[in-house]
């Protein structure tokens, strides 16, 4: 546990110092605050659709697609280009603790980039009363998808030494899980197979639950199953390196 | 390269191939196993202000009792303009909620069909054909032989303002999304209608002055008809409830004779239930009978000093009840200074009956024309509506007058009498919600937030990223 704090404390460190992160954050708070604006005009200030087209618009999926596998290309592609992979495993620090550490540290940035629209969201509150139990959800949402997001993006990461590549991969894995939605449209309402595709997809999730203020829990099952999957997915493929 | 693979022997390398594939199969496994496992069971946690994606328990009952499927259609194609907007966001949540009855009895009710009929024509013609659907912006509730059908305006009240009206918009004031289904729903598969006879002929409080109330109940899945009591020899066996709405003298109400106080005297002893509202400037005849189940009616009318519009203090007869029985099934779901039932002009009641009203400690019973407290006048609190159950017959006595009358058919006293109304016809598991007011979500978009919007959200939050960049970037050098 302490290898996984050390691991978490020092990648954390290193996006918090990392210009590529404060680019990130200007182009993704600069991005919402245009979005919100915009959507302040064009819905004539009804809190409620402006937070529906905020948190589950065209601008919110982008970001949300882009973001993980962006702040975590570099996790182990970057170690291994650079050669501080094998430094770090001599060390002994299990790829687990490794993984783990890593993943955590993404996470934590991620979130940290979806708290900073509590500004625009405390302007709100001073101008009308948005529904705080909506806006919760949301971002409990946003924390789950997250999970899975980055899990998919650090696994990205161990297959290739080309930030590139990784990214792009994670990015596909990503709109793969997006694009689960679309299956919808091939089957009726009341199949049980809707209902499944229904299930594993995050894009009905924010429409029908969490825009609505709605968490459901099985959700929590879902998405922490998945990250620990891909996770434990990362782990492998960082262990079979060693012997190919 | 090579000589990393000379020092791994090749059944070696098998080996932990074998390994992790083993490995990966059976998370793949445990992944499915825990989700299809999951996926059965849903614990939906709503935190919306006025949970109103939450079944109450006369649903979740009346869905798990269903014995006839129920299929549900929805044909939309909303306007851009506000009314459309408006419209769509209340099919949205009413979609939500079916998908949350859907969820609790997948066997009883299913979204078969919910399409915007732009987006496929010839689908939608399909649709209209196979189901036989009329209109579009609709919720149909279809069982093999019956089916209702929803609208907007059943499912929320929206305030249309006339399009001269400047700087006025259509506005949504409440919604009742889920007492709206379930109410429907309720409809769909009820084989029989119990039937409501309303009393006409002595100067009662006629049907269409109290044709909200009426309405209200008929589209609750009762049969509403009026009865004339000087026309029949007696009160018709099928009746399930009798309603009594009578008047002030100055309305015409003339009292019951001693032939019809028999009639409804023999309806009452034979098991039937009679629903109540008192005049209150002369006595209706059935004292008498009332007095028999424990329902006592007093002289005068409630009085109390309040505030008028002016901001004057003065006596009225216009006051809120604080008083709601916990423990009487038309009362139990109301919370003392939480709601607030509003009446105008008052009987008031005593007797050994269930009390399910009652008025404040500041009001006194005024026993004369001249509305001023005298010494000698009783003083409060008051019980002003009462539930009596007999072996086979119930009655309920309402003292306030005009409580079914459109202009004051409303709020907690309409959720009281529809209450009173499914306690009657022995209908307990129903209760009547509250219409949900639409909290008023909204920016007032001037000049001044404008602009501080725009120079919050566009330059002053992402410039902060920036200058924290900057920060970091000067410590760092540090």
């Amino acid at each position: 546990m302490r290898r996984v704090a050390a691991i978490y404390r020092r990648e954390l460190l290193s996006y918090f110092t990392s210009p590529v992160a404060y680019i990130i954050l200007f182009v993704f708070l600069l991005a919402n605050g245009v979005t919100f604006y915009f959507f302040i005009n064009a819905f004539q200030g009804r809190i409620d659709d402006i937070l529906r087209s905020l948190y589950g618009g065209i601008v919110f999926w982008f970001l949300i697609l882009l973001i993980p596998p962006l702040l975590t290309m570099r996790a182990f592609s970057e170690e291994k280009r650079s050669g501080t992979y094998e430094l770090l495993v001599t060390t002994g620090i299990s790829d687990t603790a490794l993984v783990a550490g890593k993943f955590l540290a993404s996470w934590t940035y991620f979130m940290f980039l979806w708290g900073t629209l509590w500004p625009f969201l405390w302007m709100l509150e001073s101008v009308a009363n948005p529904e705080w139990g909506v806006l919760i959800a949301f971002h409990f949402g946003i924390a789950l998808i997250g999970l899975v997001f980055c899990a998919v993006g650090l696994f990205a990461s161990t297959l290739t030494q080309n930030q590139l590549a990784s990214a792009s991969v994670a990015m596909v894995l990503n709109l793969l899980v997006f694009f689960m939605s679309y299956f919808r449209s091939f089957f009726q309402p009341g199949d049980l197979a809707l209902r499944y595709f229904d299930y594993v997809s995050p894009a009905y999730h924010f429409v029908n639950d969490f825009a609505n203020g709605v968490i459901d829990i099985r959700y929590v099952v879902l998405y922490g199953s998945f990250s620990l999957a891909f996770l434990f997915v990362a782990v492998k493929a960082l262990e079979w390196r060693r012997w190919w | 390269m090579v000589a990393w693979r000379i020092t791994k022997p090749d059944g070696r390398r098998r080996r932990v191939a074998l390994n992790v594939a083993a490995q990966l199969f059976l998370v793949g496994w445990v992944l499915l196993m825990v989700n299809g496992w999951v996926f059965y069971y849903s614990w939906p946690v709503d935190l919306t202000e006025d949970e109103r994606f939450t079944l109450p328990p006369e649903t979740i009952t009346l869905l798990e009792s269903l014995e006839t499927p129920v299929e549900v259609v929805i044909p939309f194609r909303f306007g851009s303009d506000l009314k459309g907007v408006l419209e769509r966001k209340v099919f949205q949540r009413a979609s939500r909620v079916l998908l949350e009855m859907e969820r609790v009895s997948p066997a009883n009710l299913r979204v078969v069909k919910q399409l915007e009929v732009g987006a496929d024509p010839d689908e939608w013609q399909l649709v209209q054909a196979e189901y036989k659907l009329e209109s579009i912006n609709r919720i149909y509730l279809i069982t093999p032989d019956r089916r209702e059908v929803l609208a907007p305006s059943d499912l929320a009240v929206f305030r249309s303002v006339d399009e001269l009206a400047l700087g006025e918009q259509t506005e949504l004031i409440a919604e009742n999304v889920v007492e709206a289904l379930t109410v429907a729903l309720r409809r769909v598969v009820q084989a029989e209608r119990p039937q409501i006879l309303i009393t006409q002929g002595h100067g009662e409080m006629p049907i269409e002055a109290m044709s909200v109330f009426a309405r209200d109940i008929a589209e609750r899945g009762f049969d509403v008809r009026p009865i004339n009591l000087r026309e029949v020899q007696q009160i018709p066996e099928e009746t399930d409830l009798l309603v009594i709405a009578c008047h002030g003298t100055q309305q015409g109400f003339d009292g019951f004779g001693r032939d019809v106080v028999s009639i409804l005297e023999s309806f009452v002893e034979r098991g039937g239930a009679l629903f109540m509202t008192l005049p209150f400037d002369r006595p209706t005849g059935l004292e008498e009978c009332l007095s028999k189940h424990g329902i006592d009616v007093l002289p005068g009318d409630v009085a109390r000093v309040g505030v008028d519009n002016k901001g004057l203090k003065r006596a009225n007869r216009g006051f809120t009840t604080p008083f709601f029985n916990k423990e009487h099934p038309i009362t139990r779901r109301f919370e003392a200074g939480k709601d607030q039932a509003h009446f105008y002009v008052s009987r008031a009641l005593d007797g050994s009956a269930d009390t399910l009203l009652m008025t404040g400690e500041d009001c006194w019973l005024e026993t004369t024309t001249t509305l001023r407290r005298d010494a000698a006048e009783q003083t409060g609190p008051f019980r002003i509506a009462m539930a009596s159950k007999g072996d086979q017959s119930r009655i309920v006595v309402f003292g306030p007058v005009f409580v079914t009358l459109d202009k004051h058919y409303s709020g907690v006293a309409r959720q009281t009498l529809l209450n009173s109304i499914f306690w009657l016809t022995h209908q307990e598991t129903l209760s009547a919600g509250s219409l949900a007011s639409e909290t008023t979500r909204r920016i007032q978009l001037n000049d001044k937030t404008q602009s501080a919007f725009f120079w919050t959200c566009i330059f002053v939050v992402p410039g902060c990223s920036i200058l924290a960049g900057l920060l970091a970037a000067w410590f760092r050098r540090r």
